[in-house]
């Protein structure tokens, strides 16, 4: 049978569904003539014109899946409708702005309906199985993106409200974005150099380890903005007081502050991690390896750490997941980055600006996640992780 | 390599958990170290190796006093298979077993081709196994390896802390006739500690019996099963005759005779045993068939004489010297 037995419909296409028919019934976008004007709504359905039904027969065609028998060609279809959406996004903005009305810089803004097609797409091809191979992560992306740019290509992306915005300001955007990028690795890279050391002597039992755990967990209670806040005055104090530090750069705003309070916040996760991972290596491998006549820093490059890396690699992914973000609230003492565009965006109230700063962002952030993603699947042993049964 | 501990005493806190040991074990000896769990057993091997160290007393390897060897040196030409296996779970098998020859600073073509060498000898074909990750292995074979680890560079001193410790019945007998095996064509000077009496019997040329830190006896396996000491009496079971007639075999019995020319007709009233059945099982053969005499059989079906009660009587109270 190939209609599911009770027990086999999905629920989760459905789910799917639900943000993608907001997408076309609310509004999806709005036409404005310049940036300050309010705009026209429009709804997905008035953007597609005679193509509606396009989407809506991938719609119903998903809806009818949900209740088929778990099969390849149901991923398939999953996978295919979640593209569909993903391009139908792109594909409606093109459209709307060729109904753009006359002007100097006329412009089409995401509305709130807009966000429920991404979320459709994500949700359908999370659920499908049929990128879940080798390389399957990068043909998605390619499926994403060389479409969508295509579609954007010949200037008929132009008048995307966040490529208006960006093109108004292409250098200070670059800039930005090189400021945020040097922020973030730097406040990681310290928090590496200094975290996995202390957290390597924490593990060994020193009172100095145990304290410096503890330093580091109160500085990761207080909030991001108080820490910033908390360094201005010493920080100022200093530069006062020492001309040498003035030229050095280190004032009570601006990078000093920002990268001392970044690096405090990476290094909770590293110092942690590295604790962890080198206390859950069992007593039995220690022995093991002391009584075959291993020296303790053989004992600990072949066996401690090998086996803690796991621990100490998702650390790193975790604390430079979160410097992407924390770093933008930077922006807030002067220390530049891309929430600089966020917080002009909030200011002049702006969400085409605030969408400039938010995009490059969360890109940034999938993007760092996914190459420590694939760091600790190349360097970890296979042998530690008990799913995988390569051999 | 012979080893000896002299006089040695390691206390932890208040609790004395070696207590004057003075013991001997000849070169290619296999020396059972039994007792009740926290008797001392894991700290008196561990002192050959240095991972504990005495208070008191000394302990020599090769004539030589531990305490003046660096411990790496010393543990590098020890094998020692430790009480919970310990393979290193991110090294694959191959690499388990090559790791003190690494240590050693052998070539690879070397380590390789002892690594194939070992895994031959505990019974797991390289080639299924030598790649396999330690988490993927079955507790017997994580066991072996662990047996493979401790022999891969040859060490003429061997230390196994309940080495078949942590698998079935089955499996475990298994093991245990797979190192006797190993064992006679190595002849390395062994250590085992257990805490399984049929296990010390099995495998043991002599067995030590520990009580809270002290050595209790030292002996044969069928000595010990003869000792009148309270403690090993209680220590070796209401069951010890069975015992020592599970340690000799319908063949031992009869004097390993030539085999009797005339007495090849069986006679049908008589039950039949083969020569290399234990006298336990001669036993229960004899009571389930209410008899009191066997025939025995050669394993090539020659008849070697007639067992009776009154032979397993005599075996079961020790009376003649096996
Ligand atoms: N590192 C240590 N620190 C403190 N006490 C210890 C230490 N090692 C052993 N002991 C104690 O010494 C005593 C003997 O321990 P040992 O490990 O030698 O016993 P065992 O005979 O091997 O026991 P089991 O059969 O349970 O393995 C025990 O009471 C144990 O608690
Ligand atoms: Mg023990």
């Amino acid at each position: 049978m190939i209609i599911a037995k009770q027990g086999e419909f999905d629920p989760v296409p459905l789910a799917a569904l639900l943000p993608g028919a907001i997408s076309l019934i609310a509004p999806f976008a709005l036409l404005k003539e310049n940036r300050v004007v309010d705009g026209i709504p429009m709804s997905g359905f008035q953007l597609a014109g005679a193509w509606n039904w396009i989407l809506i027969g991938v719609f119903i065609l998903v809806f009818l899946a949900s209740f088929l028998k778990k099969t390849l060609w149901r991923s398939v279809l999953y996978g295919g409708s979640g593209l569909l959406c993903f391009w139908a996004m792109a594909w409606l903005l093109v459209r709307g702005s060729f109904l753009l009305p006359e002007g100097a810089a006329p412009r089409i803004s995401p509305a709130w309906g807009f966000w429920g097609l991404p979320i459709a797409a994500y949700v359908l091809i999370d659920h499908s199985r049929i990128f879940r191979f080798r390389f399957g992560g990068l043909v998605l992306l390619t499926l994403l993106i060389l479409p969508t740019a295509l579609l954007f290509s010949g200037g008929r992306g132009e008048a995307i409200s966040v490529m208006r915005e960006w093109s108004a300001r292409k250098d200070r955007f670059g800039a930005e974005f090189v400021v945020h990028l040097r922020l973030f690795l730097t406040a990681v890279g310290g928090a590496t150099l200094l975290g996995i050391p202390l957290g390597v002597q924490a593990a060994r039992g020193g009172r100095s380890g145990a304290s410096v755990v503890s330093f580091v967990d109160a500085a990761q209670t207080i909030p991001s903005m108080a820490l910033f806040g908390l360094l201005m005055a010493p920080l100022a104090a200093l530069s006062q007081a020492f001309p040498l530090l003035r030229t050095l750069g280190v004032r009570g705003i601006g990078a000093a502050p920002a990268l001392i309070a970044l690096t405090l916040y990476a290094l909770l996760p590293i110092v942690r991690n590295t604790v962890v991972g080198l206390e859950q290596v069992p007593d039995s491998a220690l022995e093991a390896g002391l009584g075959m006549g291993m020296s303790p820093p053989q004992l600990f490059w072949r066996v401690q750490w090998p086996m803690a890396l796991p621990y100490v690699l998702t650390g790193l992914k975790t604390a430079s997941v979160q410097a992407v973000g924390n770093t933008a609230v930077a922006a807030l003492i002067g220390a530049g980055g891309l929430g600089m565009m966020i917080f002009q965006g909030l200011g002049q109230s702006a969400p085409d600006l605030i969408l400039l700063g938010v995009i490059p962002l969360v890109l940034l952030a999938v993007g760092v996640d996914r190459i420590w993603g694939f760091v600790i699947l190349r360097t970890v042993s296979p042998g530690l992780s008990t799913v995988g049964g390569d051999s | 390599m012979t080893l000896e501990w002299k006089k040695v005493s390691k206390r932890f806190g208040d609790k004395q958990a070696v207590d004057e040991l003075s013991l001997e074990v000849p070169e290619g000896e296999l020396l059972v170290l039994i007792g009740p769990s926290g008797c001392g057993k894991t700290t008196s091997l561990k002192m050959i190796n240095r991972l504990v160290d005495p208070q008191t007393g000394s302990v020599l390897v090769g004539g030589r006093d531990v305490s003046h060897v660096p411990a790496v040196e010393l543990r590098r030409h020890i094998g020692y298979v430790i009480q919970h296996v310990g393979l290193f779970p991110h090294m694959r098998v191959s690499e388990n077993v090559g790791a003190v020859p690494k240590l050693l600073g052998w070539s690879k073509e070397k380590i390789e081709q002892r690594v194939h060498e070992l895994l031959e000898l505990v019974g797991l074909p390289p080639q299924d196994y030598a790649q396999s990750w330690p988490a993927h292995l079955s507790g017997g074979e994580a066991q072996r390896v662990g047996v493979a680890r401790a022999l891969a560079a040859d060490p003429p001193v061997l230390l196994m802390d309940e080495p078949f410790g942590a698998v079935d019945p089955l499996t475990r007998e298994i093991l245990q006739r797979e190192f006797l095996r190993i064992q006679s064509t190595l002849g390395k000077t062994v250590v085992f500690v257990t805490h399984d009496l049929d296990e010390a019997i099995r495998l043991g040329d002599r067995i030590a019996v520990m009580n809270e830190g002290r050595l209790v006896a030292a002996a044969p396996p069928a000595e010990l099963l003869l000792n009148a000491d309270p403690f090993i009496r209680d220590f070796t079971g209401e069951d010890r005759a069975l015992r020592r007639l599970a340690r000799l075999s319908v063949g031992q019995a009869l004097g390993d005779a030539t085999p009797m020319k005339s007495a090849s007709r069986r006679d049908a009233s008589v039950g039949a045993i083969r020569t290399d059945a234990t006298l336990k099982e001669a036993l229960s053969q004899m009571l389930e068939a209410g008899e009191t005499s066997l025939e025995a059989f050669s394993p090539a079906g020659r008849s070697m004489g007639t067992l009776t009660l009154e032979d397993l009587l005599e075996r079961a109270a020790g009376e003649v010297a096996s």
